[in-house]
């Protein structure tokens, strides 16, 4: 017996930039550790996985991943490739050795699994992801080769998956995710030609099932079975240990993650208002916006009223997705590297300071000249395509042209 | 549960009264043929859902879908 996997077996909750979560990342580590020791033959890698997975392909750092994650040589993708030297390209196909056990002392029966993705808006940097049709006609000849049996893990829409059987020959099965724009508990499977398309049902709810019988030659014809998982399927003590382990990975990063922005935001200020409240120690030449009001009440004026002013409160309102970088664009005077919350950034939301350097010294000396800026690279530093897609220069300024 | 006992009925429908066997169709595209799926249903005992011995030469299981959950649903 073979067990397969049809993809977007990982995680994929992402910040509002589109960073992996932490807690989706350790749970995620752990879902990976489980797929070894139950012994998932081969896995898809859906567009999904890769958002975790492609920091694993990483050249540099692939020999010790895929030692601690074994199932990591056994995803297939025939349509996901790297983009650059530095990564490495999943394998198209697998081809799997079973005993036929109709006639026992024959030669082992080979069974190719090729894997393929849909295509998302968007994929992780370093990495392309092809038309799954096309993709399909360069590896299903390929792994025919090497095989007597020929089955495609798709995480695809319906209509892919059915254009694949129409132009792809040599297919025995195709096994579609739930890619569906509107996911259905069961999708009832159909064949084209002799192609079956058998679909994963709803989260696995029910386990799929492929019988393949050996014809009068060397062919194979195949029957589909789905295997309701329900409370009377006795829980396997094992499996229970991995559930449990998942889940606290993934609460004790969460609260870990909450913890760090809470203590953080007890080691800054709050608000203008709150100067009681000391510089953390680390960056102490930073004096914030209320300081330059003294002089340049105008601009102080246009600050506060603009989100510049309240940008910490973005950082509040998702906790989970928190991580010190976000302090680079959601504080000021941010310390990459530093290695206490306390360090991170001297003070809560975006002040003049973060645009034009800490002013302590220029406080201390009026006269002294203070930072003139280039305005382009002071705004697109925070203001990337990844985070601020609609940001427009000319209309952004006006709103706090000062 | 309610949603488990929609799952069932939905299928049972579609399976007896949609999708005729051997629906091979008439036209020049191979049109979608449609066989009543064989489900193992909530109330097959457990020891009789897996592997019966009917002549298969192998078996592939298949799973997916769980995006990072690996909650029993049952």
């Amino acid at each position: 017996m073979l067990s397969v996997d049809s993809g977007y077996f990982l995680g994929d909750e992402r910040s509002a930039h589109g960073r992996l979560r932490n807690d989706t990342a350790a749970r995620n580590e752990l879902v990976l550790k489980a797929y070894d020791r139950f012994k998932v033959d081969v896995a898809n890698l859906s567009a999904h996985e890769l958002f975790f997975v492609s920091q694993k392909f990483k050249k540099a750092v692939w020999a010790r991943n895929n030692s601690a994650h074994p199932i990591l040589n056994r995803l297939v993708s025939a349509n996901i490739q790297g983009q650059s030297s530095e990564v490495i390209s999943p394998q198209p196909f697998i081809v799997k050795e079973v005993p036929d056990r109709k006639a026992e002392g024959s030669k082992p029966i080979r069974v190719a699994f090729i894997g393929l993705a849909e295509q998302l808006a968007i994929t992780p940097k370093g990495f392309k992801i092809s038309d799954p049709v096309e993709a399909a006609k360069l590896a299903v000849p390929e792994a025919r080769k090497r095989a007597d049996v020929t089955v495609l893990l798709a995480h695809v829409k319906t209509e892919v998956a059915e254009r694949i059987a129409r132009e792809v020959p040599g297919v025995d099965a195709i096994i579609v995710g739930n890619a569906q724009p509107d996911e259905q508990y069961f999708i009832v499977p159909f064949r084209i030609g002799t192609t079956l398309v058998a679909f994963t049902p709803f989260e696995t709810r029910m386990l799929g099932e492929l019988r393949f019988y050996r014809d009068d030659g060397s062919r194979f014809t195949v029957k589909e079975r789905f295997i309701s998982l329900n409370g009377l399927v006795p829980d396997d003590p094992e499996a229970l240990e991995d559930v449990n382990a998942v889940n606290k990975a993934e609460s004790d990063t969460r609260k870990a993650t909450e913890a760090s922005l809470k203590e953080w935001l007890g080691s800054t200020r709050a608000s203008e208002n709150s100067q009681e409240r000391p510089h953390n120690g680390a960056v102490s030449e930073y004096a914030s916006s209320a300081s330059c009001a003294k002089c340049h009440l105008a601009q102080y004026i246009k600050w506060n009223a603009s989100d510049h002013s309240r940008a910490t409160s973005a950082l509040v309102s998702r906790p989970a997705d928190f991580d010190a970088s976000c302090l680079a664009c959601h504080a000021s005077g941010h310390k990459s590297g530093a290695s206490t919350a306390s360090q991170w950034a001297a003070m809560q939301n975006v002040h003049c300071e973060q645009c034009h350097g800490p002013g302590k010294d220029h406080i201390a000396n009026p006269a002294k000249a203070y930072s003139k800026i280039d305005l382009r690279s002071a705004c697109m530093d925070c203001h990337t395509p990844e985070t601020s897609s609609k940001f427009d220069l000319k209309a952004y300024w006006e709103k706090i042209a000062h | 549960m309610i949603k488990r006992i929609k799952l069932i009925a939905i299928v049972m429908l579609l399976s007896t009264y949609l999708w005729p066997s051997n629906d091979t169709g008439a036209s020049s595209v191979q049109q979608r043929e449609y066989r009543r799926p064989d489900i193992v249903g909530d109330l097959v005992p457990y020891d009789e859902r897996f592997a019966p011995d009917d002549g298969a030469a192998f078996v592939v299981h298949f799973s997916g879908d769980i995006h990072g959950n690996l909650e029993p649903c049952g």
